[in-house]
């Protein structure tokens, strides 16, 4: 019994083994009980990305994972992990997901680590590679295409910790830290940016009159 | 995870009988084994056989070679969302904190076995086919699951609950790590591509992550 007691006290401390890479759900679920990816046009019109009427279709948009330290607040906090096309399934409960993996291994993070994430999506009309090229003038100068980017989920524990290994929990959904979908707006022209700092500034200069 | 199953034999046996000896008595109960090839590591597998008790001592009471000391039984507690019940093996039996386990397990029911050691061993199950239909309690969350026919069948056409935004991991054995979960939509599996004609292996298990309600899986299964 003394031997049994001393075995179960090993597995105990073998539970704690943890794998080289935790691993987080890059997948959000659609349809009506599900986050897809939302579209707003010019015009204020609302779709769901990729169904029948929206201003970009299936496959259309790439999606970046950003992952970072616990209590980050802002995407320049976080690094991008990877990037995924937005699912091609003419299924409508499929209309503005996309699946990089529901146990998706994140490099430099150990299983069972609390981070903060973040998904980006920018149409691939844009030429861009990055969310931020997305914006940037001199890699979409016609200021083409849409891109969003979403709420930064907090606490997220990452999944691969144990033995057997966790599976990584929803990175959608309502409860605290998860995400509950973001909506794609065109990305703006540069003449609305230049309008949008001049109006900003006015602003500024009438205050202090 | 290498299979081997014997029940095809007993039936065509039964039915043999039955056709010469139309008055003779004999046992309708479909009996049988299988084998199942775990690898060193963990192993996702399922009971199709019953005993003649549920206990995890009657049901896996036999390997080849003996199922090495230290090796680890974990099963899942949907309650509280966590594995437990982690048994270990020793001289071949399976051991709680108490002595020689007195947990049971299900049909239906999916749980790991953590093989110690460098070599895969043969894990006989002998038992009957239980009698169908065999409920599965499916729970909201995640639970372990497995096919309570020992036959490879597509589960989303044998009555399995599925709704939409459901997934469905396997376990990479090779790996030591989950797949990429299956998404449930429309009460079909879809992988990024399409759709997957989902069908363990005879004693495979699975692990659902069940967006709807409580459901139960009345597994129907005609022997012929």
């Amino acid at each position: 019994m003394k031997k049994l007691a001393t075995l179960f006290a090993m597995m105990a401390v073998g539970l704690g083994n943890a794998w080289a890479q935790g691993q987080i759900d890059f997948h959000n679920p659609g349809g009506a009980t599900g986050f897809p990816l939302q579209v707003r046009d010019t015009s204020g019109n609302v779709t769901t990305l990729g169904a029948p009427g929206s201003p970009l279709a299936q496959g259309s948009v790439r999606v970046g994972l950003f992952i970072g330290p616990n209590g980050s607040t802002s995407l320049s906090q976080l690094s991008l992990i990877t990037v995924i096309t937005n699912s091609t399934l003419a299924i409508s409960a499929f209309y503005g997901t996309f699946n990089g993996g529901t146990s998706f291994p994140v490099p430099g993070f150990a299983p069972n680590a609390s981070v903060s994430f973040a998904f980006a999506a920018w149409s691939i009309s844009t030429g861009a590679l990055t969310y931020q090229g997305a914006y940037d003038p001199a890699i979409n100068p016609t200021k083409a295409g849409y891109g969003g980017v979403s709420a930064i989920g907090q606490n997220y524990t990452l999944g691969g910790f144990g033995t057997p290994p966790s599976i990584p929990g929803p990175t959608f959904g309502t409860g605290a830290g998860q995400i509950q979908g973001f909506t794609l707006t065109p990305v703006p022209e540069p003449s609305t940016i230049a309008l949008g700092i001049l109006g900003a500034a006015a602003l500024l200069l009438r205050r202090r009159n | 995870m290498r299979t081997k199953t014997l029940l095809l034999t007993a039936v065509l046996s039964a039915a043999g009988i039955a056709s010469t000896l139309a008055q003779a008595v004999y046992s309708v109960n479909v009996v049988g084994y299988i084998n199942l090839t775990l690898s060193p590591g963990l192993n996702l597998i399922t009971v199709q056989l019953k005993g003649t008790n549920q206990n995890v001592n009657t049901l896996l009471g036999s390997s080849t070679p003996t199922m090495p000391d230290n090796s680890l039984l974990f099963t899942w507690n949907a309650a509280g969302q966590k594995y437990d019940s982690a048994l270990i093996g020793a001289s071949g039996v399976w051991y709680d904190a108490l002595g020689p386990s007195s947990i049971t397990l299900s049909p239906g029911q999916a749980f790991f076995i953590q093989v110690a050691g460098t070599a895969p061993v043969t894990q006989t199950l002998v038992g009957e086919v239980p009698a169908f239909p065999v409920p599965v309690s499916v729970v909201n969350g995640l639970g372990f699951y497995g096919d309570p026919a020992p036959v490879s069948q597509v589960i989303a056409t044998n009555g399995f609950p599925i709704v939409d935004n459901d997934a469905l991991y396997t376990w990479n054995t090779s790996g030591q790590k989950w797949n990429d979960a299956l998404i449930g939509a429309g009460g079909q599996w879809f992988n990024t591509v399409g759709p997957v004609a989902f069908a363990p292996a005879v004693g495979q298990g699975f692990a659902v992550l069940h967006a709807g309600g409580a459901a139960t899986w009345n597994r129907t299964f005609t022997i012929q």
